[in-house]
């Protein structure tokens, strides 16, 4: 039987030929672009396809357009606060909508389940005119005219954040809060001791994504920035309607650089607690 | 669950803030909109509230109604396309040994972690004229011609290679709105199949099913949910999608999403981009009672 | 009937890695018999019965069922069905559904599934419930769903995975006695795997005790709990107590063993084992009395420890050189008597044909 030993069980898909070759192949289509896209940033040839050497000349380009730098500046900056601020907000209203019964919750549930679900351009356009209406949309000084973009992306990114550490609530046992508040814990002491700790793997998973939702958006950002503020996606949008460079290739390798940087962090931070078994 | 007038501070601290930003961040906002859309222009910024229907009479005409079609049947290919190619990639993870499985899931994930401009960006260079796959293809292509013309075959190929225009039409949009959004159909579908109970598939083949049965009668009854999630998580995006059709579409490819941002953005017809956008909003909903439906009807929920 | 066994199963080794979950297991299992693969969480029992059902690969050795080489087989085209831990009912199948799935995949005509589920469904007491989901039933109907699923394709060969560890106590004791009563009805192999010994015991006609990935013993019920021969076996079927042991001397029908605790011991010689290395002896074969014993019996002296009250027994601890050994005692009369207190001084005995001797 030597032949068939290690020959896939009936349940081991993964294993089997046409379902690596599928898999390989998705992989292929899903990473082709953007690994094309970093490795062309260091192609010493402004239009051609073909390599022609090794440079980093495009970086230093890229460094040396302030303006650029400042779009970038303002993205990460508009993205860390977007995460800090999405993160109290949502952590605190999934606090609310698991342990409260309160009148109209499935309204409250429904409007924070709306960003999640509607097209971004309908919220970036709303975001627009509201903006507009407030005239918090020009004339303003930096860096106070990233307001309209940083509350826009907080606007999208906490009900995220609400729903991936309410997910992580149905798994508490509320003999702990009680357990606590029966040895003398006070609310707040409860909250501090015994709910930010179980919860830190959720809410870690989700300033993760506040982050990553921020710094990915694209249509909010369009709509909520004003003439006169300069993000990255809105810098990398109009050079790429001028046409494909190396130095756009350069500056969105930096981006996708910084984004992996901060993910992998936040993974780390997000490694299981010690003592705590299976979820 | 507490009501929430056991400890009234505690719910309102808890509440009040996502709350407060909801209405007034997003709610408001959108209601500013839906009131717009029965406005008129008077004046180059004024605009009136009239409540007028003109602007979804004229939202409703041929020609929106028509990029409203043609923005439903793209996204909706896009949609399918994105549901075959990631079942057997989420059944694939879903399957995996335990090992190998936090990798495959993050090479998932990974791609979401790029910007959606940056990704849509790359595709652009892969797809045009002179662009990596036409490179590929034309290398293919001497090849073939290298190995036929010897046989007197070679003139099957002609004479000069003629690179395929895969940039600027609907085609690169549909391509484009997949490589964006898969990722999202992979994951909702690998949740319901990784909370799968194994012994379920078993069962079916140990009672004389097929593998080809067994996933037809017992698998995708299953992982339904996951599938309906995983449809309405590509489809909603893809049918608001503006930047794929503006950056890889043609003259042609104009879907609803263009024409939103233009009257907000360029044309600055502010009551009939209201009027549009509400009524994507409605398609949206639609969409979404769809699914509620679809998922009742299926009887079984995971 | 025929003469070969229904299963046999040839040095068959499953390896995960490193780790032999199954290690070279070689045993026959014979028509008609309710076969049960007995031993602690991990002993390989499982990963045993799901190469039966041909989930698992086997890394060596082959199988074969009813003479018919099983390797390359797929669990669809095997002649066995399984009853899963977890029931594995279709929850989005109804009752009927369930029952006549593995026909219809089958291709059985359409009367004759009706006729056949209807029966399946009476043999396991669920008549009426042909259009109930699984959320509307109970554990224990679940199972007979997942039962009367199996036996209605007419399996060669009847696999259970653990049937009775979700069911609560009562449930489980009637359902034992429900699948011996399946078993004769229709007439086909059962291998039930579980780890609760009672379970083996009262239900099985051939119970094999796994440890390991390894076959420690084959027998019947009783063989197993009167002639366990290692230690494992002794211990893990009931409780026992041990003393180490060593062989003197053989002869004239006789076994003289030096047992620690105990002495010498002179045991009658029926065909004992090849090497002896301890001396086991059931709770319930021990006696505890005030006064010492009659003649015949071996007597350790000791002291009352624990009781332990059961309502129908109680079981008594004593102390005895050094050591803790156990015995049963039947409360048979509604007084207690003698009346035992801890501290108190007492014998301990058992007739020397009731000691077990131990290979290993």
């Amino acid at each position: 039987m030597a032949e068939r030993r290690g020959a896939p069980g009936p349940l081991e898909y993964t294993r089997r030929f046409w379902v690596r070759a599928w898999l390989a192949a998705t992989f292929l289509f899903l990473y082709a672009p953007i690994v094309i896209l970093v490795v062309f940033s260091f192609n010493d040839s402004r239009r051609n396809i073909v390599w022609r050497g090794f440079t980093t000349k495009y970086y230093a380009k890229a460094m040396a357009n302030d303006s650029l730098i400042e779009a970038f500046t303002n993205s990460l900056v508009v993205a860390f606060l977007s995460t800090l601020v999405s993160t109290v907000l949502g952590t605190l209203l999934a606090l609310a909508l698991w342990r409260f019964r309160f009148p109209g919750k499935p309204v409250v549930e429904g409007a924070n389940a709306l960003p999640i679900v509607i097209p971004e351009i309908c919220m970036g356009v709303s975001l627009l005119v509201f903006f507009s209406s407030i005239g918090l949309m020009s004339g303003i000084p930096w860096p106070a005219s990233l307001t309209p973009i940083v509350i826009g992306h907080i606007a999208f990114s906490f009900p995220f954040v609400a729903v991936v550490v309410r997910a992580r609530l149905e798994g508490f046992d509320r003999s702990l809060e009680e357990a606590s508040k029966d040895l003398g814990a006070s609310e707040w002491q409860t909250l501090r001791y015994v709910m930010i700790p179980f919860l830190k793997p959720g809410i870690v998973a989700g300033a993760l994504l506040a982050m990553t939702l921020s710094l990915d958006d694209f249509v909010i950002t369009f709509f909520t920035s004003g003439p006169e503020t300069i993000t990255f996606p809105i810098k990398i949008y109009s050079m790429v309607r001028f046409g494909a460079t190396p130095e756009v290739n350069a500056a969105s390798t930096v981006l996708i650089a910084i984004t992996l940087l901060l993910t992998v962090i936040a993974m780390r931070m997000q490694a299981p607690v010690r003592g705590e078994g299976k979820e | 669950m507490d009501s929430w007038r056991s400890a009234p501070w505690v719910f309102w601290a808890f509440l009040l803030p996502g709350g407060l930003w909801l209405l007034l961040f997003f709610l408001v906002p959108l209601a500013m909109v839906w009131v717009l859309a029965f406005g008129e222009r008077a004046g180059p910024v004024e605009i009136v509230i009239t409540w007028t229907l003109d602007n979804y009479r004229q939202a409703l005409e041929p020609i929106y109604l028509g990029l409203f079609w043609k923005s439903f049947w793209i996204a909706a290919l896009a949609t399918a396309i994105c549901l075959v190619i990631s079942f057997p990639v989420a059944l694939a993870v879903s399957f995996a040994p335990a090992r190998a499985k936090p990798l495959l899931l993050m090479l998932v994930i990974l791609p979401f972690w790029t910007n959606l401009l940056i990704r849509t960006y790359a595709m652009i260079a892969v797809l045009r004229t002179k662009g990596y796959l036409n490179f590929g293809l034309e290398y293919l292509w001497t090849g073939a011609k290298a190995l036929l013309t010897p046989i007197g075959l070679g003139e099957l190929l002609g004479e000069r290679f003629v690179p395929l225009s895969l940039l600027y039409n609907n085609t690169a949009v549909v391509f484009g709105i997949v490589y964006v959004y898969l990722p999202f159909m992979v994951l909702p579908l690998y949740a319901t199949l990784e909370r799968l109970d194994r012994s379920l598939i078993e069962a079916s083949l140990d009672l004389g099913a097929s593998q080809a049965r067994t996933f037809r009668s017992v698998i995708v009854p299953l992982a339904w949910p996951g599938i309906v999630s995983g449809i309405i998580l590509v489809f909603i995006p893809a049918l608001g999608t503006f930047l794929i059709s503006d950056l890889l579409g043609g003259p042609d490819s104009q879907l609803i999403g263009n024409v939103i941002e233009r009257q907000f953005k360029a044309a600055n017809n502010i009551p009939l981009g209201s009027a549009l956008s509400f009524l994507l909003l409605y398609m949206t909903f639609l969409a979404l009672a769809l699914r509620a439906w679809l998922a009742g009807r299926r009887g079984y929920r995971g | 009937m025929s003469g070969i066994p229904i299963v046999r199963i040839e040095g068959l080794t499953k390896r995960f890695g490193e780790f032999a979950a199954v290690d070279a297991v070689s045993l026959e299992i014979p028509r008609n018999a309710f076969f049960a693969l007995l031993g602690p969480s991990g002993c390989g029992k499982t990963t045993l019965l799901r190469m039966l059902a041909g989930f698992e690969q086997p890394s060596e050795g082959r199988i074969l069922i009813d003479g018919e080489e099983m390797a390359g087989v797929p669990p669809n085209r095997r002649p066995v069905n399984m009853v899963f831990q977890s029931y594995a009912v279709f929850p989005h199948m109804t009752v009927a559904e369930n029952v006549a799935y593995g026909l219809k995949v089958t291709g059985v005509p359409r009367p004759e599934i009706e006729r056949r589920v209807g029966e399946a469904l009476r043999m396991v007491r669920l008549s009426g419930f042909e259009r109930r989901r699984p959320d509307q039933l109970s554990g224990g109907q679940k199972q007979r769903v997942a039962l009367a699923r199996a036996l209605v394709k007419r399996p060669k060969l009847l696999l259970l995975d653990e049937p009775l560890s979700a069911l609560d106590r009562k449930l489980r004791e009637e359902m034992q006695l429900e699948l011996v009563r399946l078993q004769h009805e229709v007439g086909i192999t059962f291998v039930i795997v579980t780890h609760d010994q009672g379970e083996a015991l009262s239900m099985a006609t051939h119970v094999a005790v796994m440890n390991q990935g390894r076959v420690l013993q084959i027998s019947d019920p009783r063989t197993l709990y009167e002639q366990p021969r290692s230690r494992f076996v002794a211990d893990f079927i009931g409780q026992v107590n041990v003393f180490e042991a060593r062989r003197v001397a053989a002869g004239d029908g006789e076994l003289r063993l030096a047992v620690d605790g105990i002495g010498e011991l002179a045991l009658p010689d029926e065909r004992p084992p090849e090497k002896v290395v301890a001396v086991a002896v059931r709770p319930e074969k021990m006696r505890v009395s005030a006064v010492p014993p009659e003649e015949g019996r071996v007597t350790i002296a000791g002291r009352v420890g624990q009781i332990a009250y059961f309502g129908d027994h109680s079981r008594v601890f004593v102390e005895a050189r050094g050591r803790r050994l156990v015995c049963i005692r039947h409360n048979r009369s509604r007084r207690e008597e003698p009346s035992f207190r801890e501290g108190d001084p007492c014998y301990l005995s058992f007739r020397p044909e009731d000691a077990i001797l131990l290979s290993s």
